[in-house]
């Protein structure tokens, strides 16, 4: 499979009369978007608001980042099975709106998730910072329960992506990276002395804001499988979650993921890079066996040599987390796993739930745990009383001023496992 | 299967279909339950430690056991020794916690999600 990949940089987004791309200026016609939007009858009302890097702007609860992306050649659309028909994407090309992102907010429950400083100390921790945000505050229809609001919330952030994307269509890229994937022999054929490397992604699927989709297959009833790296750049990943969001995988990362873009880097140098296998992290210990089994069964049939296993979450997960560890071990399959940690604010205590002595080969992330104070903004677009309801908030985190003194946990991509994110960990 | 719950919207989901042991108790009181029955020869079915809503913080939990009494099952034990501890670390080294004086809308969103995440299987409840 071969996905050329062509970024229309974007430096500024302004609201305008049509929406278009001039130059490096992405213009929103938001009248048009918001009645888009408005056809959903699960929502009652959708504004939209920007958000620049360098703004004193607070974004949150913050539910998901879409990067926005079109396909301009190739079989399929972007987001198969959510927005776009399900139908096989990853090859062909694509254009990305780089520089630009949707962020999606609204309180889908009481307690609430993910904040987003565009300035200040808290701006250093979250990659969100440096991009050019349209922001959605969405409110929800009377009568509509959790579960639809939090479907209808995904739905509008896929769909002003695709909007947006829509725009670069027609745009002839200057900077185009091409990704290509090779089939079990042709891969064998080519890197024959190289080793054998696949990447197992563990996805987040436990239920209510804890959920991933795949072509729109809700995860949690999705054996492990595998998928062409490059599918996932086309949206074929979206998220669903968002609780303790700083070691969730929004969409952005997903669409984005680091470990794929420098396994690319090293393929044909360094080592083969064969396929990502992507599985679960269920509730019930049962499935949490079989999935773990499967990861390990794939990459054995699969003839690999190493794994590069990056986990979403923490708790529960560090068990799915360390049950794929040894089991691929067992098959004499080298891992590295990427993780973060829960240490306590000093950082002493234990840091994840499950351990084994296989799992000799460990990156951090950093401590989700530890405390950090933010400056009050000049403007809050969402929910400002969120602060106290935030995992890795408690009560009194919002002082009177607006300032805010919580966890890492609580900043939207802080400890990202992807290691997408830069700062928490040293 | 056996569900222990304190959580009321759980116990009203199931009750009809399933055996479910609902106790009006904290977390960490209903972890240590959960440890009573392991002990009692019930396997543990689900984990203890579902959800990303941190241990301390959440008011309700549910967790899935076997029906029958067979033998002690080993890895279950350490299982539920490595929740009750966990989440023994959290309570008791100030960090962040439940927040007093919910609403009872904010009552009703953390039971709701608790029973997503007991539902949360592939099939659901088998």
């Amino acid at each position: 499979m071969k996905l050329e990949l062509g970024n229309v940089p974007i430096r500024d987004i302004q609201f305008g009369v049509e929406s278009k791309i001039v130059g490096d200026v992405l213009y929103i016609n938001r009248k048009e978007l918001q009645d888009m939007l408005a056809a959903d009858q699960a929502l009652k009302s959708v504004a939209l608001e920007l958000a620049k890097p360098g703004d004193r702007t607070r974004i949150m609860p913050v539910k998901d980042v879409i990067e926005p992306r079109v396909k301009v050649r190739g079989n399929g659309g972007v987001f198969p099975g959510a927005v776009s028909k399900v139908s096989l994407v990853g090859s062909g090309r694509t254009n990305v709106l780089k520089g630009a992102a949707v962020v999606t907010t609204g309180k889908v429950v009481g307690f609430q998730e993910g904040l987003i400083d565009m300035a200040g100390a808290g701006a250093e921790y979250t990659p969100f910072s440096k991009l050019n945000n349209l922001v959605l505050v969405c409110e929800p229809a009377e009568g509509i329960n959790q579960y639809e609001h939090e479907k209808a919330l995904r739905l509008a952030g896929l769909k002003t992506a695709t909007y947006l994307g829509e725009l670069a269509k027609e745009i002839e890229s200057k900077d185009v990276a091409v990704y290509q994937t090779y089939g079990m022999k042709e891969g064998i054929e080519k890197f024959p002395d190289l080793k054998r490397v696949g990447y197992v992604l563990m996805l987040q699927s436990q239920g209510l804001m804890h959920d991933t989709y795949v072509y729109g297959v809700d995860m949690k009833q999705s054996l492990t499988t595998i998928i062409n790296p490059t599918e996932i750049m086309d949206g074929a990943i979206v998220s669903g979650n968002c609780v303790s969001a700083c070691d969730k995988n929004t969409t952005y990362h997903h669409q984005n993921n680091p470990v794929i873009a420098d396994l690319f880097k090293e393929q044909g140098k360094n080592l083969n890079f064969v396929c990502v296998i992507i599985t679960n992290e269920t509730v019930y210990l049962a499935d949490k066996e079989r999935s773990s089994d499967w990861t390990a069964k794939l990459a054995n049939l699969l003839d690999l040599d190493g794994v590069i296993i990056s986990q979403e979450g923490f708790g529960n997960p560090d068990t799915d987390l360390i049950m794929n560890c040894k089991k691929l071990e067992g098959y004499g399959i080298d891992t590295v796993i990427i993780t973060d940690e829960y240490a306590g604010r000093d950082g002493a205590s234990q840091s994840l739930a499950d351990g084994d002595p296989k799992a000799d080969a460990v990156i951090t992330s950093g401590n989700a745990n530890e405390l950090i104070q933010l400056e009050p903004m000049d403007k809050v677009i969402g929910h400002a009383r969120a602060a106290d309801m935030i995992s890795g908030g408690f009560d009194g985190s919002l002082k009177g001023n607006g300032s805010i003194l919580v966890e890492l946990q609580a900043i939207t991509g802080a400890t990202n496992e992807l290691g997408f994110n830069k700062l928490s960990a040293r | 299967m056996l569900i222990l719950t304190n959580n009321s919207k759980v116990k009203a989901c199931f009750e009809e279909r399933l055996q479910v042991i609902y106790e009006a108790c904290s977390p960490g009181e209903l972890l240590k339950q959960a440890r009573d029955l392991i002990h009692q020869g019930h396997e543990l079915l689900s984990h203890p430690l579902a959800g990303s809503i941190k241990p301390n913080a959440a008011p309700y939990k549910s967790i899935a056991l076997g029906c029958e009494k067979k033998k002690l099952d080993f890895p279950s034990l350490l299982l539920i020794e490595e929740a009750i501890h966990t989440y023994e670390t959290v309570t008791t080294s100030g960090l962040a916690g439940v927040q007093a004086n919910h609403t009872q809308s904010m009552l009703d969103d953390f039971k709701e999600v608790d029973l997503a995440l007991i539902k949360g299987a592939a099939g659901g409840i088998r």
